[in-house]
């Protein structure tokens, strides 16, 4: 148990350093020079001297290894450097949006996790019955729907067709419900699909087909035995989905004005404010991962046979 | 059954596509303010936009780039992945490790942040577009001919086509490929559906297609700030893109159906 939890840290570890170095190189072999652009967005005709000035002033002049390791340094005692556009910290921005996408990601896998349950349990336990079919069919459509068309005709419906719900923003206490229908759909379709497919198959299983045939009610036969025995890959589906949907909140975001990470990177993104962006893909990937580690841990909590390998 | 009517319908959104604009005699790109958002009459079917462009023509020309973007990337990552996936297989080592590491540090990054990277680091641009989303769509596409490869390397008959001397390019030609084909294209439809999504979110987020050309995420943005007023301009590039995107996954569907062991 031990060696194996030493050795998912190793590799975690190596993901994460590769990833940092991945996330680095991206911005640092960008096209432009950073110290031209900041200069001439400092409303300063950038000249050679001025420019070699603040090239060494930034650390730039410095060899591309060197110029790593200052700003992993920097990274990890959380300095993300300063935006392009105003010299702000971009650390400071990205964790004061942090709580609205939390917040919005948050109840998306929550209408997710309830939905799929829910629809796999019904599609499992009457694979032949109405419901059953049209929960396929849905599921089979919006995981071929992106999430902010789906956003964009339940703004159409909901908030001007019944005028209900505000088309955006984040003031009113229910403007998080759209986004958070919108996000979550998405991901109850994934979930819904792996859910389902193991929940068919652990009413295969021998020792489930035996409760039945002492007289289990079908119903409790999935309840206590299938979905059991579903738990190990839906929690690994689970993590899956959950680092799809804070990824995924970028665009949800743009579309309902969310006041996330992801909206900020959008912004930043047309105004070519290069460590923004960069702040931002570090943010999500390293979350990413560390929540696919995190479920790994669940996994080895939730299942016995998963912790000798 | 849903797997033809998924195809049938792809068929005639495609036809759509590609008649509406050269029967409809409107550009789909040139404004024409004396026509500003007006509703649907015999000469505008859908109305008009905010620019006066007629919205059936140019639904039809922005799904005319959608498809044809998602068409090329998919066409683009499917070859990348089934090269390095196959050579990888067939290699075994050091490649193998490589292909490996690869797909984890891609699978590390969810949904669009690499794309989102990239489209942030080069100039905006078409190639910008094929650039961002090629880098991680091989990734399924190379796991599974990998996957299916190293299943076919290891037979005995591979083994004899090995010892009579044929050379590596034969034997994927003519041993490997058509073992890989089915899983390889089964994964390629999925692909296709997910990189539909992709290249018009891209658009909708603004960093997609430049103007003047468009697609439909790149309809959906623009019409988002006008949707309390016209909700039309949203709802009919919104509907052309769920419709496709249904149908594909309809025959995407299919596939996975027919691929999985019968129990």
């Amino acid at each position: 148990m031990t060696v194996t939890v030493l050795r998912r840290a190793a590799e975690l570890l190596l993901v994460l350093v590769a990833l940092s170095v991945l996330v680095f190189l991206l911005t640092s072999l960008a096209p432009g020079d950073p110290a031209e652009e900041i200069l001439r967005r400092g409303g300063i005709q950038p000249t050679a001297r001025s420019v070699a000035a603040l090239r060494a002033e930034l650390g730039l002049d410095r060899p591309l290894f060197t110029r790593y390791l200052r700003w992993l340094l920097d990274v990890l005692q959380g300095d993300l450097g300063r935006s392009y556009t105003d010299r702000s910290p971009v650390a400071a921005e990205i964790f004061s949006r942090v709580p609205a996408t939390l917040r919005l990601a948050g109840a998306a896998a929550l209408i997710a996790v309830v939905l799929a349950v829910l629809a796999s349990v019904r599609a499992a336990f009457r694979p032949r019955a109405l419901d059953s079919r049209a929960i396929a069919f849905v599921t089979v459509a919006i995981a071929g729907v992106p999430p902010y068309i789906v956003g964009i005709l339940l703004i159409s419906v909901v908030s001007v067709g019944l005028r209900m719900l505000p088309t955006g923003g984040a003031d009113s206490p229910g403007a998080v419900v759209l986004p958070a229908l919108t996000l979550g759909l998405a991901g109850a379709a994934t979930l819904l699909r792996l859910l389902r497919a193991d929940l068919v198959q652990a009413l295969r299983m021998p020792f489930v087909k035996l409760a039945t045939a002492k007289g289990m009610g079908s119903r409790r036969a999935i309840m206590v035995h299938a979905l059991r025995v579903a738990a190990p890959n839906a929690i690994t589906a689970a993590g899956t989905v959950l680092a799809e949907l804070l990824a995924g909140a970028v665009v949800v975001e743009t579309l309902f004005s969310w006041p996330g990470v992801g909206q900020l990177a959008v912004s930043a993104i047309r105004q070519r404010d290069l460590p923004v962006v960069q702040a931002y893909v570090l943010v999500i990937a390293v979350a990413a991962v560390l929540l696919l580690a995190l479920t790994e841990l669940c996994l080895a909590a939730a299942d016995p046979r998963m912790r000798r390998r | 059954m849903t797997g033809r009517a998924g195809a049938a319908l792809l068929a005639l959104v495609v036809l759509f596509c590609l008649l509406t604009p050269m029967v409809s005699g409107y550009d789909p790109h040139r404004p024409d303010l004396e026509r500003l958002l007006l509703p649907p009459s015999p000469e505008h079917w859908l109305g008009t936009d905010q620019l006066g462009r007629d919205l059936l023509t140019r639904t039809a020309a922005a799904g005319r780039m959608s498809l044809l973007f998602a068409l090329a990337i998919t066409a683009a990552t499917t070859i990348l992945g089934t090269l390095s996936g196959a050579a990888a297989g067939l290699a075994g080592g050091v490649p193998e490790r490589l292909l490996r590491l690869a797909a984890t540090m891609a699978l590390a990054l969810p949904g669009l942040t690499l794309a989102l990277a990239l489209a942030g680091v080069l100039p905006p641009g078409n190639a910008t577009v094929l650039a961002a989303l090629v880098p991680l769509g091989w990734v399924n596409c190379g796991l599974i001919a990998h996957t299916a490869t190293r299943r076919v390397a290891s037979s005995d008959y591979v083994l004899a086509v090995r010892a009579i001397g044929a050379s590596p390019l034969y034997l994927l030609r003519r041993t490997i490929a058509p073992h890989i084909a089915g899983p390889v294209l089964t994964v390629a439809t999925a692909d296709f559906a997910r990189t539909l999504i992709a290249v018009t979110s891209l658009s909708f987020l603004g960093i997609g297609l430049p103007p003047p050309d468009t697609d439909w995420g790149g309809m959906v943005s623009e019409a988002t700030p006008l949707v309390a007023a016209t909700p039309r301009l949203a709802i009919v590039p919104a509907l052309a893109l769920a419709i496709t995107g249904l149908a594909v996954a309809l025959v995407v569907d299919a596939r996975h159906e027919r691929a999985r062991p019968p129990a």
